[in-house]
Formats: C-alpha cells, structure tokens, sequence
C-alpha cells in the first residue's frame, strides 16, 4: 500500500515538474542571446 | 480602498514623481534633437544645462517619488493604514523631498549647478544645489524609518506573524536605499558642502567619485527592486495565476541586499588610483548579483506558464497566447520584463572587467540606462499607475484608457527601439556619451556617427509623444474617470509551495552580512585613497 | 527550501555561464596583461603643468617602434594637439589633467580611460592601421567639452 502511495506520488510529481518544460526553454533562449551579446562584444574587443 | 490618508501621501507622492517625468522628458526630447543637429538651443539655456535637469529630475526625482509613493499604498494595503507616527513621518518626507525637488530644479535652471546629476568634482555648483540634494536624500530617510516603523509595530500587534510579501520586499528595498545613500551623503555634506561654500578650498576628487558610486550601483537596484515587486506579486494576480515560491521571491531581495552595494568600482574600473585586483573583487561580486535576477526570470516564467496551464493551454508555448495581452496592467509591465532581457545582457557587458573599455562612456552606456531603467522600470511603473492612480483617487480604469495605455506602451518600445538601439551601435563605434552636438571639425568617423543620432532624434520624438499621451491618461484616471472601486491587485502563494523559513525575516543577520561584504571590498582601497591621496583640488565653472 | 529541479538545471547554468565570462576576463587580464587602466602614481594638478614630464608634453620615440605621448589633458583640448606615428608603433600615453576630470578616448581601439586631477593614467596601444585618429575627451568637463579633441597621425 505504502509503495502504492509512493509510485503514485512520483508519478504526479514528474508530471508536474514536466509542467515547466515551457518556462526553462524560455530561460534557456534568454541565456542564449546573453551568451551571444557578450560573445559579440567580446570580439569586438579582441579585434581592436 | 485603503485608508483614505494613506492614499492621498501616496498620490502626494506619485503627483510630483509625474510631474518629474513631464518636465524631465521635454528636456530629453530637446537633447536627443540638439545632438541631430536638428535644432540649436537659444543662447539663455544649454545643452548640459537640459542634461542635468533630465539626469536629476528622471533618474532622482521620478524614481524616487514613484517608488515612495507605490511603497506607502502597498504597506497600507498589506499590513493595514498606516499608524499616526510612520504616516506622520511620511508626511515630513514628503515636504522635505519635495522642497529640496524644487531648490534642485530652480538653481539648474539659474545656471548655476550645470555639473550634470552625477556632480563630479572638481566641477562646483552652487551650496544651494547639494543642500537640495541633501533635503531629497533626508526626506527619503524619513520616509524608510517610516515605513520600518510600521512594519516594526505590525509585527510586534500579529505576534511576530510573517510578513506580507509586498511588505517584506518594501522594507527590503528601503533598506537597500538606506545603506547605499550613506555613502551620497558623506559626499555630500563631509566634502560637497564644506568645499562649496569656501569653508575648505580643496576636494579630494577620488574619494568622493567612490563615495558616489558605492550609491550608484544600488541606486539602480532601488529603481529595480519595486518593478520587481510588481512582477512577483502583482502580475500573478493580473494574469489569474499564484506566486511561485513566497520564499525564493524573498531570497533574491535578501541576494540584492547583499550584493548590490559592494560593487561600485565596476563604475571606475578605467580611472587611476585604484588598483587593479580591487577593481576585479568587485567585478566578482558584481557577478553575484546576477544569480538573483537568473532567479526572478525562471519565477516570471513559470507564473505565466503555471497561469496557462490552469487556463487550459496546451503544447510547450500554448501559455504565451493565454496572457492577458490586451490588460494594459499586465501588458505595460510584460513588455518592461521583455526589454530587461537585451537591458541585462548590456548590464553583463558594461561589467566584464576589460569589456568596459570598448563601451565607458560612450553612447552605448545611455542606450543601455534607458533600457534598464527607462523602459523596464518606466514600463513597469507605467503598468502599475494605471491600476493605482484610479484606486487611490477611487475612480476606475476604463476599457479605453486601457487600450490608449497599450498603444502608449507600443510607442514607448518603438520609440525605445530607435532611440536605444541607434545609441548602442553608435556606441560601440565610439561616439561619447554626455556631449553637445559636434563633428569635431568633421573628423570622417565623427560624421559616421550623425545618421545614427538622427535615429535617435526620431526614437526621441516618439517617447516625447508618449508620454504626453501618458500624462492624459493619468490625469483623467485621477480627476476624470467614473467613480468606482478599483482592485489593488496582490497575488497569493501556490498551494503546493514551501513554506518561508524564518531566517528570511531575520534583519539583523543580513544587514549584518551587507556591512561585511562592504568592509572587505571596501575598507582597503579607501584607506589607500585617504593614505596616498594627492593634494586635492579647487572648484571650478566651466560653464 | 524547496527548488523546482528546471530552476536548479537553469541556475547552474547560469553559474557556469559567468564563471566562465569571469575565468576569460580574469585570464586575459592576469595572464595575458590585459589589465584596465589602474596606474598609481599621483601628482599635485595645481603644479602638473609646470612638473617633468608634464612640463614638456611630446611625442618621443622611446624605442624600436616604440613612443611614448606625455599628455596635459585641460578644459577644453589636449597638448600636444598633433602627434605623428609611423604604422605599426606601440604608443605609451602617459596623461593627467590640470583641472577637471576628462576622458581619454580613441574611437575604434581599445584606449578609453578617466584622467583624474591629482592622478598620471596611462595606456598602451599599438596602431597597425594607418589613419588619422581621433583622441576626444568623453567626460563632461565643461561648456566645451564637445570640442575637447586633438588627432593622432598613423603614417603608413
Ligand atoms: C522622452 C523620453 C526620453 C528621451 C527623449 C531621453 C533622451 C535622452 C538623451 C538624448 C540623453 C543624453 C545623451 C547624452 O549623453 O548626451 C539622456 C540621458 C539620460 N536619460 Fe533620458 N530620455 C528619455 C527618458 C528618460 C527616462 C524616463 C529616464 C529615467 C527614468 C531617463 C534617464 C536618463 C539619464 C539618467 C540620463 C543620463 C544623464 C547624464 O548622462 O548625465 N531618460 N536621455
Ligand atoms: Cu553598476
Ligand atoms: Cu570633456
């Protein structure tokens, strides 16, 4: 019963954290341009 | 509806935060025009003289009282009307602040103060225009003991109960303000003043170009601190979501307090008499204090698609179309968090050591403030106004005022695009920051630069005209518009989130580590200022 | 306190991304010499104009393609106003100013620092492109500060 109660509980837990995919794509893509502004000036940089 | 004493400080408050804003931005149209070489001022006033006067009445005046103001209805929407002793003291804030506003703005106009908003010594305005400045800093003071007061009393009536969220994060954000203001002050009143009136002949330039910015980087983090709070615990509740996590939203303010302030040489990382491995502790530090915005994203993300989610949306970004895009109180504020995604990545550029020298003080550092804090945190004000101004007079937001403040936000992004963006490219190719209209002696590079400030001429007459749009629509919210009873919107905490631990509220504790972090990174480089300093210097006017 | 695990994915990342910003700034500068402009050396404004070097602002050659510009940067120019370099030279520009502060700034290289009053600021830069450059002062200093501007001449 108790394993019942847990396998249960994992499995409504990954459901939820899945809910999220969405939000760390998007943090992901807001990284990603940081990343490449900062990769830009930088060059910017080397080449002057 | 608040207490209605509550709700007339706080439109006290935000009324001159407004009329800041108006007369500040005329003053930008004409800069933006002048450096096209569009116009040429009459001889009575010039460029730098507009230039203070924007500097001092956008970045000091509108922020400030803004942020005052929207404090106080929060507090008292939050923990209840504010007690007669903190309402009091609000009260004298206000008149103090206000009275140094007005000194401030009469002796730029005289001329006599044209040392732009930052006043670098040697430069030296007249006594008058630091003991302004002095008032608006005190006033402020009062109005942060206000609000601790309030908050000390509410805690000691509840038992020590935890704190409201917005009133977690006002008190938070005061104290921010408060630690870093000392260090304006001490400026202000210990070499300012003294050398102004001609009690001491010499300034020692160094020291209070320091002073100046341990208060201007936190600065920027007091205008940031209240748009955050509306995105953590207004917006959930506009867009019919839940706050993410009570306790993360709290533990980026405590971040902020602790990393925003020992970060100032970031500012002065290309001047002399500073050596380099301070300047790079700093730099570290300054990186720290990115961990907490990484944070606030990953929250704003997760409200809006948590929010959809409920909504009934589907497929990885099905959220996106579920906002509340047409709610001007969501919509203002959103666009705000859009743009602070290019304003951060600057913020990172601007700080990374050696990156500094391709971008000091050229136009791209102006491109870059009025992302940051004339687009995300003007949006964001922007966005909360139209929703406060209605609830505190007790008037209503009407569907079209809602769609005039959309098309004011799309004026101010587009506006934005052109005036920021030509700003940063032009910067990148070098033109400086802080200059009249020049192509000194038509240097081929120099008239490179002009199309580009053409572009920012046009971004600048566009702001212009929105905000006298959004002059209109404030002042029918808050004389016109039907009476009604308007939401104070706060959002609640999602059910399934932890709960806050204690250790959050304890004051004592991070104050404490602030005072820390502030002593290593500062304490060594000041004693080898003060030890080693060359012999200082007079005033000058050179305008 | 309980983080959402995309939280911990993102927040480590983002760590990583500025530890690694940080490691290539830190290197470039401690290792490679890449430092800002931190120079020490301080001096009394009043008497810099009437101090050696600085009595005598000049271009010289100091070595195999090698100059050094000792420069009074002063409302609202800097002397020498005209300098000449052949293509190819590393110039050491040694500056401090006699009143307020200014900038010292060449538009598409690398050389941008504060002069401060009471402080020499120096930096280097080699100019292996020919052309006339342009040194402006970008800090305000003045009514004038638009025309605060002198040219360096790169000979090929
Ligand atoms: C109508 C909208 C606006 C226009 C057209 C505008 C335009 C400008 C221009 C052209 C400059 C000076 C460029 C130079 O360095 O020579 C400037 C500087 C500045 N602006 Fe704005 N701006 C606007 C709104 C704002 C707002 C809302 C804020 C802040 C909340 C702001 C804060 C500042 C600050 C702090 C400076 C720097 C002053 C200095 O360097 O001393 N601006 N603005
Ligand atoms: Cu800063
Ligand atoms: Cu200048």
């Amino acid at each position: 019963m108790a394993q019942l109660q847990r396998k249960t509980n994992k499995k409504v837990k990954v459901k939820k954290e899945n809910e999220l995919l969405g939000t760390l794509l998007s943090v992901m893509g807001v990284g990603l341009f940081i990343v490449l502004s900062w990769g830009a000036v930088y060059l910017l940089y080397l080449s002057r | 509806m608040i207490d209605k004493r509550d709700a007339k400080l706080s439109l006290f408050f935000l009324s001159i935060s407004f009329l800041a804003l108006f007369i500040g931005a005329i003053a930008g149209l004409l800069q933006t025009l002048v450096r096209s070489g569009t116009i040429e001022l009459p001889l009575s006033i010039g460029y730098y003289q507009l230039l203070t006067a924007h500097g001092v009445l956008l970045a000091l005046i509108f922020t400030t009282f803004f942020i005052v103001g929207f404090l106080y209805a929060g507090i008292s929407k939050t923990m209840g009307a504010l007690y007669d002793v903190p309402r009091r003291t609000g009260w004298l804030g206000f008149v103090m602040m206000t009275f140094g506003t007005i000194l401030a703005t009469i002796f730029i106009l005289l001329n006599k103060a044209t040392v732009l908003y930052t006043f670098y010594a040697p430069l030296q305005a007249s006594p008058w225009f630091y003991v302004a400045l002095v008032h608006v800093v005190v006033g402020s003071w009062l109005c942060a003991f206000s609000m601790w007061n309030q908050y000390y009393i509410w805690k000691k009536k509840t038992n020590n109960k935890l704190s409201p969220l917005f009133s977690y994060m006002a008190v938070m954000t005061m104290a921010l303000w408060f630690i870093a203001t000392l260090g304006v002050a001490a400026t202000i009143l210990l070499q300012f003043i003294p050398w102004s009136i001609g009690w001491v002949d010499k300034i020692d330039i160094l020291i209070s170009r320091t002073l100046f910015w341990y208060f201007g980087h936190p600065l920027v983090y007091f205008w940031l601190l209240p748009a955050y709070m509306c995105w953590y615990v207004v917006i959930p509740k506009i867009i019919g979501g839940k706050i993410f996590s009570d306790a993360l939203a709290r533990l980026a303010f405590v971040l902020f307090l602790l990393f925003s302030i020992p970060v100032g040489f970031h500012h002065q990382l290309l001047e002399p008499g500073i050596s380099h491995s301070w300047k790079f502790f700093q730099v570290v530090l300054t990186f720290m204090v990115i961990v907490p915005s990484l944070m606030t994203a990953f929250s704003m993300f997760a409200v809006f698609e948590t929010a959809g989610r409920k909504k009934g949306a589907r497929g990885l970004f099905g959220w996106v179309k579920v906002l509340p895009w047409k709610d001007v109180r969501f919509f203002a504020p959103m666009m705000g968090m859009l743009i602070f995604v290019p304003a951060g990545a600057g913020g990172i550029i601007n700080a990374s050591h050696q990156l500094n020298q391709v971008i000091h003080n050229t136009l791209w550092v102006t491109g870059h403030f009025h992302l940051t804090v004339a687009s995300t945190v003007a949006l964001t004000f922007f966005g909360i106004a139209y929703w406060l101004v209605p609830y505190l007079s007790g008037r209503t937001l009407t569907p079209q005022m809602n769609k005039l403040g959309i098309i004011q936000t799309i004026m101010w992004t587009i506006g934005m695009a052109f005036m920021s963006g030509a700003m940063h490219v032009v910067g990148l190719f070098g033109a400086p920051r802080r200059t009249a209209y020049t192509t000194y002696s038509d240097h081929p590079q120099a008239l490179d630069w002009v199309p580009y400030q053409a572009a920012m001429a046009i971004g600048g007459t566009i702001l212009f005209l929105a905000i006298l749009l959004l002059i209109y629509i404030i002042g029918y919210l808050a004389f016109k518009a039907p009476i009604g009873e308007m939401d104070f919107p706060l959002g609640e905490v999602e059910e399934k989130a932890t709960s806050t631990p204690i250790i959050l509220e304890n004051w004592k504790l991070w104050v404490g580590i602030s005072a820390a972090l502030i002593f290593i990174a500062y304490t060594l480089p000041f004693w080898h200022m003060i030890e080693h300093g060359p012999p200082g210097s007079p005033g000058y006017k050179f305008w | 306190m309980h983080m959402h695990k995309y939280e911990k994915i993102w927040l480590w990342s983002g760590a990583v991304c500025l530890t690694v910003f940080l490691l290539i700034v830190g290197v470039s500068a401690y290792a490679m010499g890449n430092q800002p402009p931190s120079h020490m050396e301080t001096i009394d404004p009043k008497e810099a104009a009437v101090t050696a070097p600085f009595d005598k602002p000049r271009m010289t050659k100091v070595g195999d393609q090698e100059y050094e510009a000792i420069m009074l940067a002063q409302a609202f120019t800097f002397t020498p106003s005209k300098m000449t370099v052949p293509k190819g030279s590393t110039v050491h520009f040694k500056v401090t100013s006699t009143d307020v502060v200014h900038g010292f700034q060449i538009p598409s290289t690398n050389v941008n620092m504060m002069v401060t009053p009471g402080y020499v600021s120096k930096i280097s830069y080699t100019f292996e492109e020919p052309g006339k450059y342009l040194i402006l002062c970008n800090e305000y200093c003045g009514v004038g500060h638009q025309v605060m501007a002198v040219t360096l001449e790169v000979m090929s």
